[in-house]
C-alpha cells in the first residue's frame, strides 16, 4: 500500500522553492563577506553571480550548501570567471581532481585563494 | 591514531562514515617535503582480502583534512580503515576498526605518521612525472642531474671530465670534493612540470629553453631549494624570459677543469647577467650556455637585480652573492654547483632524490584521447597473493612477478619466478604453479605443480591443451634457505651447488604439459638452456629457444619426445623469444622474434631466413628489443615492443600491429597509456596498460578495440603498483600486480578480480 505518493511536478515545486531560499541566503552570505565588492553591484548582479554558482553545481560536482558558498568564496575572491580564467590556473588542478571530495577540494581552494590575496582590504575581491 | 567521534542523525535507515586525517606539524616540517595527497583505504577485512574502497584527501595548511563523508550504507558493516600518503613516506600506524550501525554518522580522525626511514634519507624517494612534480618540487629548485642508462654523449663527455676532476680536485679547493662526480646536469624547475634549462642532447635542436620533466624519463635528480622564497620566484622569472630558445647550447667539454672561484671576473659577469636580467632571450653578450651556468646565472641576475634596484650604479666589486651562487658560472660545472649547494646548508637545503620515470608509449604523441572507461576501484577483490608464502619479503618479491596469468578448465594459472641471473631474486625456482578456482575465487592449500624452472613466463593453450615453455631449467632442488636469509658458508656452499649443477640445467630444456589432471614435463630439447615460448604450427610443436650457440627454433612432430633445432641469431646471448604466424601471399608463415628487434621467417628450412623489416617504428634503440606478448586477432599480430631490464625480463615500449613483417604500425593506446598485456575474447581485443598519476599510484587500464583502430576505456582502476598481466573468464577480469626490478612492492604478486557485473554495459 502507498501511503504518499510525491508526483514529479511537486518535487520540482519543492527544488524550486528550496533553492530560491539558498539564493536568499547566498545573498545575504556574499553582502557580509564582501561588502566592498558588493557595494559597487546592484541586486541583479549579485543575484547574477549566484546564479553563475549554482549553474557550475553539476560541472565542479558539488552540492551542499556550504560547498555552494565556497564556491562563492572563490567567485568574490578570483573573479567570477575564475575556472576559466587562464591567469587561475593553479585551481583547475584542484577544482577537477575528482578523487577529493567536495568539501576538501573547494575549501582548501577558498583557504589558498585567501593566503594568495593577502589580508582583506575592503573586504572585498575581483570581479 | 586518534579516537572516534560519534554523532547520531537524524534518519535512522542509514548510517554515514566521514574521515578526517592529520598530521603533526613538527613532523611535516621534518621531512622536509610535502605530505601531498592522501589515500583512504576502507577494507571489508583488515587482512585486505576483499574489497577495499579507496578515497583521497588533502591537507590544508593547518595539517588537517576537511572532513569528508566517505560512505553511506542501509545495512550494518564493519570496516577497516588506513591512510597513506602516495608519496609512500606517511602512513597510519595501524588500520582503525568502525562499527557502523543504522542511523549512526560516525566522524574518524586518522593520524598520519612519518614512516621511519623517510626524512631526508638518500635515495630515490618517488617517482615524478609532469603530472605529480608539483607534488615534491616547488618553483625554484636546482635539480641536478644524475647518471642513467640513457646518458647523451654529450652528457658523457661531461661525466667523464668531473670524475678526472674529482681525484684532481685538491689541486683547485677542497669544497668540489663534496659534489659528486656522477652528475651531469642542471635544470631549474619552473612549476607544473617544466623546466628550464641548457640542454645538449641533440646538439643539432640544442637550446636554452624550457622543457617538460618528463624528457628527463628514467634519471634521478637530487632537489636542492633555495631558502630564500623572494629570490627563487625572482630567479624562475628571469628563467622564463631568458630560456626562449634564442640562446644555443655550449657544450662544455673543458668547463670541469676550470676555476669556478667568484672573483673579480665573475663579479663582472654577475654584474651583466643583474643589469639584463629582463631581457628576452639572455644577456646579449651570451649567444651560448651550458647547463649549470644558466642556471647560476639566472638566480644570480635575480640576486644582482635586486641590489641594482637600491644601488642603480653599483659597479662589480659592489656585488654581493648569496652563498651556494658565489661561482663563476661560465666556469662552473654540474661538479661544481653541487658541491656548492652541499655546503651551503644556511641558504639551500637539500629536500630529496626523485626519479623521473617513463609511462607512456613510444608513440604515445600519436595517441588520441577518448572518454574514460569505468572506474571499479572501489570493486577491485582482492583475491590473494600466492606466491607470498614461498618469497615473503625482501628481493624475493621480485620473484612474486606474475609474468602471466591463463585460464583454462575454469582455473586461472600464475605464473611467477625469476630467471635472470643478477638480484634481485636471482635465479629463483622451482616454481610453485599456483591455480585459482575460479568459481569460489580461492587458491588451494598447495600448488598444482612443482615446475622445474626458475620462472614459469607465459602459458600456451595449443591444440592439446595448456602448455608452459622451461623459461630456465632449475633442476637442482630447491633452496628456501636464501630467501630467509643466509650466511657467508650457506652462501659459498650455494654457488658450489650451482657450480657443479649448472651443466645439468643447461643440458636439455623443458617443455611442460597438462595431460588430464597430470602435469609431464618434457626434457628433451638439447642445449635448451631457455625456452620462451611454444606454438603450434603446420602439424609440428615448435619452440622459440635460447642455447649457448645464440637463438634457435626447435621443431618436434611427436609433440615434445624429440626437436630438430634451427638457428635463427647466432652468438652467445642471441634469443629467439617468441613466435607468431602471419600470412603472405603463400598463406600462413611461421615467424619468430629475437633480441635485437629482429624477425626471421620459417621457410621449412635451417635456418631461419632474416627478415629485413623495422618491426619497431618510432623505436631508435633495439638492440635488446623484441615482440612480447605476439596475439594474432583479425589476420595481424598485435605485439608489445619490449625492452630487457635486466636478463630475461622486460619492460614495456610501446603496442604495434602488423598484417605483415614489413607493415608494422604502432599502435599507441589513448591518452598514451603502456600496454603491457593482451588477449582475445569474443573478437575483441582487450589490451592491459597503465599510467602514472602520481609518484605512488598507479592507474590500471583496460582497453578495447575490435578494428584495430578505435579503442574504447573498458574500466580502469588506481593501485599501488601497476598490474602486470590479466585474464578473462566468464566475463570477469582477473589482475596480477607486479614490480619492476628496482621499486619492489609489497603488492606485488597480488591476483584482483573485477566482476563482470561491476563493469556493466562498459564491457
Amino acid at each position: 500500500m502507498k501511503l504518499w505518493t510525491i508526483r514529479t511536478e511537486q518535487l520540482a515545486a519543492l527544488h524550486a522553492v528550496l533553492e530560491r531560499q539558498v539564493a536568499d541566503r547566498a545573498v545575504a552570505y556574499v553582502r557580509r563577506q564582501y561588502p566592498g565588492t558588493c557595494a559597487a553591484l546592484d541586486e541583479r548582479a549579485i543575484r547574477a553571480s549566484i546564479e553563475t554558482a549554482l549553474g557550475k553545481r553539476a560541472n565542479h560536482q558539488f552540492d551542499s550548501e556550504e560547498t555552494f558558498f565556497a564556491y562563492l568564496d572563490l567567485m568574490y575572491l578570483l573573479g567570477f570567471d575564475f575556472d576559466l580564467n587562464p591567469r587561475c590556473e593553479w585551481v583547475r588542478k584542484t577544482l577537477t581532481d575528482f578523487d577529493l571530495g567536495p568539501r576538501t577540494r573547494l575549501l582548501l581552494l577558498v583557504e589558498e585563494a585567501r593566503a594568495r590575496a593577502g589580508p582583506p582590504r575592503n573586504g572585498g575581491g575581483r570581479t | 591514531m586518534s579516537g572516534v567521534v560519534t554523532v547520531v542523525e537524524d534518519c535512522p535507515l542509514k548510517w554515514t562514515l566521514s574521515a578526517q586525517v592529520k598530521v603533526d606539524a613538527a613532523q611535516q616540517d621534518s621531512a622536509g617535503s610535502g605530505v601531498g595527497k592522501i589515500r583512504i583505504s576502507i577494507a571489508e577485512r583488515e587482512d585486505g582480502i576483499g574489497t577495499t574502497i579507496v578515497r583521497h584527501a588533502l591537507l590544508a595548511k593547518s595539517g588537517e583534512s576537511p572532513v569528508e563523508c566517505l560512505l553511506t550504507g542501509h545495512e550494518p558493516r564493519s570496516y577497516s580503515l588506513s591512510a597513506e600518503a602516495e608519496n609512500g613516506q606517511w602512513g597510519t600506524e595501524a588500520p582503525l576498526k568502525v562499527s557502523l550501525a543504522l542511523g549512526q554518522a560516525q566522524t574518524v580522525s586518522l593520524a598520519l605518521e612519518l614512516r621511519a626511514g623517510s626524512a631526508r634519507q638518500p635515495g630515490a624517494h618517488g617517482v615524478i612525472d609532469s603530472l605529480n612534480a608539483d607534488e615534491v618540487l616547488q618553483p625554484g629548485d636546482v635539480l641536478i642531474k644524475f647518471a642513467g642508462e640513457s646518458s647523451t654523449f654529450t652528457e658523457k663527455v661531461i661525466e667523464a671530465g668531473e670524475k678526472a676532476v674529482k681525484k684532481l680536485s685538491g689541486l683547485f679547493h677542497e669544497g668540489i670534493k663534496k659534489g659528486d662526480p656522477t652528475c651531469f646536469h642542471v635544470a631549474l624547475y619552473l612549476g607544473q612540470g617544466r623546466t628550464a634549462e641548457a640542454h645538449g642532447g641533440d646538439l643539432s635542436t640544442a637550446r636554452v629553453g624550457t622543457r617538460t620533466i618528463d624528457e628527463h624519463a628514467g634519471f634521478l635528480f637530487r632537489i636542492y631549494r633555495c631558502q630564500d622564497r623572494a629570490l627563487a620566484d625572482s630567479a624562475v622569472k628571469v628563467a622564463k624570459t631568458w630560456a626562449n630558445g634564442r640562446m644555443e647550447y655550449l657544450v662544455p667539454a673543458l668547463v670541469p677543469f676550470q676555476l669556478a672561484s667568484f672573483g673579480p671576473k665573475a663579479r663582472g659577469e654577475a654584474l651583466i647577467f643583474g643589469q639584463e636580467s629582463g631581457r628576452a632571450g639572455g644577456p646579449l653578450s651570451a649567444k651560448k650556455m651550458f647547463c649549470s651556468q644558466f642556471v647560476i646565472a639566472v638566480y644570480q641576475a635575480a640576486a644582482v637585480a635586486k641590489q641594482l634596484q637600491q644601488t642603480p650604479r653599483m659597479i662589480s666589486n659592489d656585488v654581493q652573492m648569496p652563498e651556494g651562487l658565489d661561482l663563476h658560472a661560465s666556469n662552473a660545472s654540474p661538479l661544481a654547483l653541487h658541491a656548492r649547494l652541499e655546503g651551503a646548508s644556511a641558504t639551500w637545503r637539500y629536500v630529496d632524490e626523485v626519479l623521473v620515470r617513463p609511462q607512456h608509449d613510444a608513440n604515445a604523441g600519436r595517441a588520441i584521447l577518448v572518454q574514460p572507461g569505468k572506474d571499479v576501484t572501489d570493486v577491485v577483490q582482492v583475491l590473494g597473493n600466492p606466491t607470498e608464502k614461498r618469497w615473503p619479503s625482501g628481493e624475493w618479491i621480485y620473484a612474486r612477478n606474475p609474468w602471466s596469468l591463463r585460464a583454462f578448465e575454469g582455473k586461472i594459472y600464475v605464473g611467477s619466478g625469476n630467471s635472470n641471473n643478477p638480484p634481485p631474486a636471482a635465479n629463483a625456482g622451482p616454481v610453485d604453479l599456483w591455480a585459482l578456482d575460479a568459481r569460489s575465487g580461492t587458491f588451494p592449500a598447495k600448488a598444482e605443480k612443482e615446475i622445474p624452472d626458475e620462472q614459469v613466463d607465459v602459458f600456451r593453450i595449443l591444440s592439446d591443451g595448456l602448455w608452459i615453455p622451461g623459461h630456465d631449467s632449475k633442476v637442482t632442488a630447491r633452496d628456501d634457505g636464501r630467501v630467509k636469509g643466509e650466511s657467508k658458508f650457506d652462501y659459498f656452499k650455494r654457488l658450489l651447488t650451482t657450480m657443479v649443477n649448472f651443466p645439468a640445467d643447461w643440458d636439455a630444456g623443458n617443455a611442460h604439459h597438462k595431460v588430464g589432471s597430470e602435469w609431464k614435463t618434457w626434457r628433451s630439447i638439447t642445449n635448451g638452456i631457455h625456452v620462451y615460448d611454444l606454438l603450434d604450427f603446420d602439424g609440428a610443436l615448435f619452440a622459440a629457444i635460447a642455447t649457448v650457440m645464440g637463438g634457435q627454433v626447435a621443431r618436434s612432430s611427436d609433440r615434445g619426445k624429440s626437436w630438430d633445432e634451427f638457428l635463427t641469431k647466432p652468438f652467445p646471448f642471441s634469443r629467439t623469444r617468441t613466435l607468431f604466424v602471419l600470412d603472405d601471399d603463400t598463406g600462413p608463415r611461421l615467424h619468430a622474434s629475437t633480441n635485437g628487434g629482429r624477425i626471421y621467417r620459417y621457410d621449412g628450412e635451417n635456418p631461419f631466413i632474416e627478415m629485413k623489416v623495422n618491426f619497431f617504428p618510432g623505436i631508435s634503440d633495439v638492440k635488446e628489443v623484441f615482440a612480447a606478448r605476439p596475439t594474432e586477432f583479425r589476420k595481424q599480430v598485435v605485439y608489445i615492443a619490449a625492452q630487457k631490464i635486466i636478463d630475461h625480463d622486460w619492460t614495456p615500449l610501446g603496442l604495434f600491429a602488423a598484417a605483415r613483417p614489413d607493415s608494422a604500425r604502432a599502435l599507441p593506446l589513448p591518452g598514451g597509456a603502456l600496454a603491457r598485456d593482451l588477449l582475445v575474447h569474443d573478437d575483441v581485443l582487450y589490451a592491459l596498460a597503465s599510467t602514472q598519476p602520481s609518484a605512488r599510484s598507479t592507474r590500471v587500464h583496460v582497453f578495447a578495440t575490435r578494428d584495430l583502430v578505435t579503442f574504447t576505456e573498458v574500466c580502469f582502476f588506481d593501485a599501488a603498483t601497476f598490474a602486470r598481466s590479466f585474464e578473462m573468464l566468464d566475463g570477469d577480469f582477473y589482475f596480477g600486480l607486479g614490480c619492476d626490478p628496482e621499486l619492489l612492492h609489497p603488492h606485488t604478486g597480488r591476483i584482483l578480480k573485477v566482476p563482470a557485473s561491476a563493469l556493466g554495459e562498459a564491457r
